[in-house]
């Protein structure tokens, strides 16, 4: 019986190889490099794939005295981290924040880590922070889980480097230009328009939203409805619950603040529809106040900003790219202001 | 390091360069075989000792037993090795099956057993490189072959990277002699072994993982929930998806070693085109069907004795082969199936085999699709998590289930376009070979092709899956 993958020299295809793949290389080249070059043309640019890869990454950068981001992606579109060098000097922060992530795992495994003296820059969103579904703790947790072994393999870690760092040099792999993608919008008729968000190498995530089709305080925004939906996922954490989360939360800080670091607690409020939804699961009053009211950390509310708060609503969730560098500016002063002061660079 | 990884890329292209650098033949092999260590060492870095002690006993074995005459002296020394491989295989792979059989077969005779749990973690690939050692002992015992010269081209053969951890299986009789002469790939075999890395890559990365297995993953985790449909679009999908992995990977293997000068066996040839059983596994993981054929089959008795006898050595080979998949019933039933399938064939056979109708063209591909959809069924059985979720998918398979999975309509339609290509390439090239179509095409066609499957590449989604058969 013949074969499908015969390799004896009898029955190789023979021809011009170096020009055959010259020519498909070329053929290649010129496609990709079009279609490069139509989307930057467009104001495209290159973004990070949003995965466990540079998490991991992120994580082996952290030192004893280390600046660290955890929290959801808010922290992670408002917190501009060569802003925050330039404020409060040191090395550039590490952010864990992570798209519906809850900060405590990495709090407590900081915590726990006896060498860690450095502080903690937590978004401590209620949603996530005081779920008691613990859906967005075990997403942390897997990634942290990644970082383990990856920590074990030098070849994973390299991986990673190479999956963070590569095809963040071209617009093409963005995931609404993949054909995977890409066709299954084109097929129900929505062609992309310029990206309006860049998860960069070093996790810093900023929202252009100028570049998008959302318009600002829109009444499609500012209605609740299009929010319901998080009123049926996950479980706000009530009465001994909340009292044992708050307290998992406070022995973290307490551990860390004995060492001579600190944990300062950020609450980057909603907007629109969705704050109605958000404060209607999580009042204020009964989980942010009571929280800011016992912890040992600095706690700081989005709302005591008039600059934060007068920010422009687009998706209900997210700080503007063009707003994020003031935003991280007032915070550093904010917290320059409670005593935390420049670290040597 | 999978070969779907730039990690492989960048360690390829730097194997390469140390491979040609102008060195005598053995610092080059050397290199390649401190490179296959270090390809191995990725996964778990002590499982490397594993590899060589392997390596060493069947080395000092052979060489024992072909200078020793008494036939006692010898089968010790045979034993020793099938001992040493076998025990291997069976604490790492089979541990902790066999003694949760043991614990459920003392309850049956109500005793209450409750053995510490065995965290056992199971070496990438020690089910092929086992294989591979036990063959080149069994060869030298059974006087077919004489014991390797040199000990580092027997090293270079059992570690060799391309076939390391999901094969082909290579016989030392066919790769040995590869390894002493110096050998430089041809331009030929350069421009063919890239072109087979690419359509291996483009089989695993963009029609196995990004189109198949997300649907096969829904099908088989959500099996309670599947309708009509979904369970057959689901099978279906796993069908094309295992075969498209695993041919993929030896597609790259064959064209890895090629690219370094070597030549590997062929592992499949258009399985989905066979007709009947016996033609399937002439086509399917070719290099097992082989040694499963030439280690228990033949030395059982193979057809030899009678139909009974064939019957039953048919049935053993089919259970081993199938347990050699996984520690799980699930595999042997999936083994048992096909040995019953093989069974059932010779018989029908017998009493049809010279009938004119079954020459017709239209018999040759009704019995194709029969096969197919034997297999396919089959393979339920490998891919479940359970034999109740088994069950209750190929339940829903032949009567239907009041559920219906949000598959959605195009997906549907994309796993039975996948399908029925897979079918008319595999129907299409059933007598031919993939370097004979390759030979019918211009060069400038054969850029273009190559240029597809280039940006197919690039555009590849990011996900690194592993390789089906490296659980094994």
């Amino acid at each position: 019986m013949r074969s499908s993958t015969s390799n004896s020299n009898e029955r190789l295809p023979s021809g011009p190889w170096l020009r055959t793949w010259l020519v498909a290389g070329a053929i290649a080249l010129a496609i990709l490099g079009t279609w490069e070059g139509y989307w930057r043309s467009r104001g495209w640019a290159p973004t990070v794939e949003a995965n466990e890869d540079s998490w991991i990454i992120a994580w082996g950068r952290i030192r004893p005295t280390s600046t660290v981001f955890t929290g959801t992606s808010r922290i992670q579109a408002a917190l501009d981290p060569a802003i925050w060098v330039s404020e409060l000097g040191g090395e550039p922060p590490v952010q864990l924040a992570l798209a519906g992530g809850s900060p405590t795992p990495v709090l407590e495994t900081l915590a726990a880590d006896s060498a860690f003296h450095g502080l903690i820059v937590v978004d401590l969103l209620p949603l996530y922070s005081l779920d008691a579904s613990l859906e967005s703790e075990e997403r942390v947790v897997d990634y942290l889980r990644a970082y383990h072994v990856a920590q074990r393999s030098p070849v994973k870690r390299m991986e990673a480097m190479l999956r963070i760092h590569l095809p963040y040099l071209f617009v093409f792999r963005r995931d609404e230009l993949l054909p995977g993608e890409f066709f299954q919008n084109a097929w129900e008729g929505r062609w992309p328009d310029a990206g309006y968000d860049f998860l960069r190498p070093d996790r810093y995530h900023p929202l252009y939203f100028s570049r998008s089709k959302l318009e600002p305080n829109s009444a499609r925004v500012n209605d609740p409805k299009p929010f319901a939906h998080l009123l049926s996922t996950g479980r706000p954490a009530k009465g001994a619950e909340l009292d044992s989360m708050f307290s998992r939360i406070g022995r973290s800080v307490t551990q860390i603040q004995q060492r001579g670091g600190e944990v300062v607690f950020i609450l980057f409020q909603a907007c629109g529809g969705r704050r109605t939804i958000e404060e209607q699961l999580y009042p204020k009053r009964e989980y942010w106040d009571r929280f800011r009211a016992q912890t040992t950390g600095i706690a700081l509310d989005s709302d005591d900003y008039p600059m934060i708060r007068s920010q422009p609503c687009y998706d209900g969730s997210h700080i503007d790219g063009n707003a994020a560098p003031a935003v991280t500016r007032l915070i550093a002063q904010a917290l320059q202001e409670k005593g935390i002061s420049r670290r040597p660079q | 390091m999978v070969f779907n990884s730039l990690t492989f890329l960048v360690f390829f292209v730097v194997v390469l360069v140390a491979y040609y650098l102008p060195t005598s033949w053995t610092v080059r092999k050397f290199n390649l075989l401190i490179a296959s260590y270090f390809f191995y060492a990725v996964w778990n870095p002590p499982f490397v000792l594993l590899l060589m002690g392997s390596t060493v006993i069947d080395w000092i074995v052979a060489k024992r037993i072909a200078v020793t005459e008494h036939p006692g002296a010898r089968r010790a020394l045979l034993l020793v090795s099938l001992g040493f491989n076998l025990g291997v295989l069976g604490f790492f792979k089979y541990g902790n099956f066999l003694l949760g059989n043991f614990v459920a077969l003392l309850q049956t005779f109500g005793i209450s057993y409750r053995p510490p749990a065995w965290d056992i973690v199971l070496p990438v690939g020690i089910s092929f490189y086992t294989f591979l050692t036990l063959s080149y002992t069994l060869d030298v015992y059974h006087r077919q072959l004489r014991p390797g010269k040199s000990f580092l081209d027997f090293a270079f053969f059992v570690t060799f990277f391309p076939h390391l951890v999901a094969g082909p299986i290579l016989r030392a009789a066919d790769f040995l002699p590869q390894c002493v002469e110096p050998r430089k790939a041809t331009r030929d075999q350069i421009g063919w072994g890239l072109t087979l890395l690419a359509i291996g890559l483009f089989e695993k990365s963009i029609l196995a993982d990004s189109l198949l297995a997300p649907v096969a993953d829904t099908v088989f985790g959500a099996v309670n929930k599947a309708g009509f449909t979904d369970a057959w679009i689901g099978t279906l999908a796993f069908s094309a998806q295992i075969f498209l992995d695993f041919a993929g990977y030896s597609t790259c293997a064959i064209g890895i070693a090629l690219c370094l000068g070597f030549v590997l066996p062929d592992n499949f040839r258009f399985p989905y085109a066979a007709i009947g059983f016996s033609d399937f596994w002439r086509r399917w993981h070719i290099s097992l069907s082989t040694w499963l054929r030439d280690y228990l089959y033949i030395p059982l008795g193979g057809n030899r004795g009678g139909e009974a006898k064939t019957h039953r050595n048919l049935m053993l080979t089919m259970l081993l082969g199938g347990l050699w998949h996984g520690a799980s019933w699930r595999f042997v039933v999936w083994g048992g199936l096909h040995g019953s399938y093989l069974i059932v064939e010779r018989w029908l056979g017998r009493i049809w085999g010279g009938a004119r109708w079954l020459r017709s063209g239209y018999a040759r591909v009704g019995l194709a699709l029969l096969t197919y959809y034997l297999v396919c069924i089959t393979w339920v059985f490998f891919r479940a998590d359970s034999f109740p979720r088994a069950l209750t998918l190929l339940k829903t398979m032949l009567i239907g289930a009041p559920h219906h999975l949000a598959i959605g309509r195009r997906t549907t339609m994309m796993v039975a376009l996948l399908t029925l290509g897979l079918l008319a390439a595999h129907w299409s090239m059933r007598d031919s070979s993939l370097e004979e179509k390759w030979k019918g095409l211009r060069w400038w066609a054969r850029s273009m092709v190559l240029a597809g499957l280039l940006l197919s590449l690039a555009l590849a989604p990011g996900d690194e899956r592993a390789f089906i058969y490296f659980q094994f």
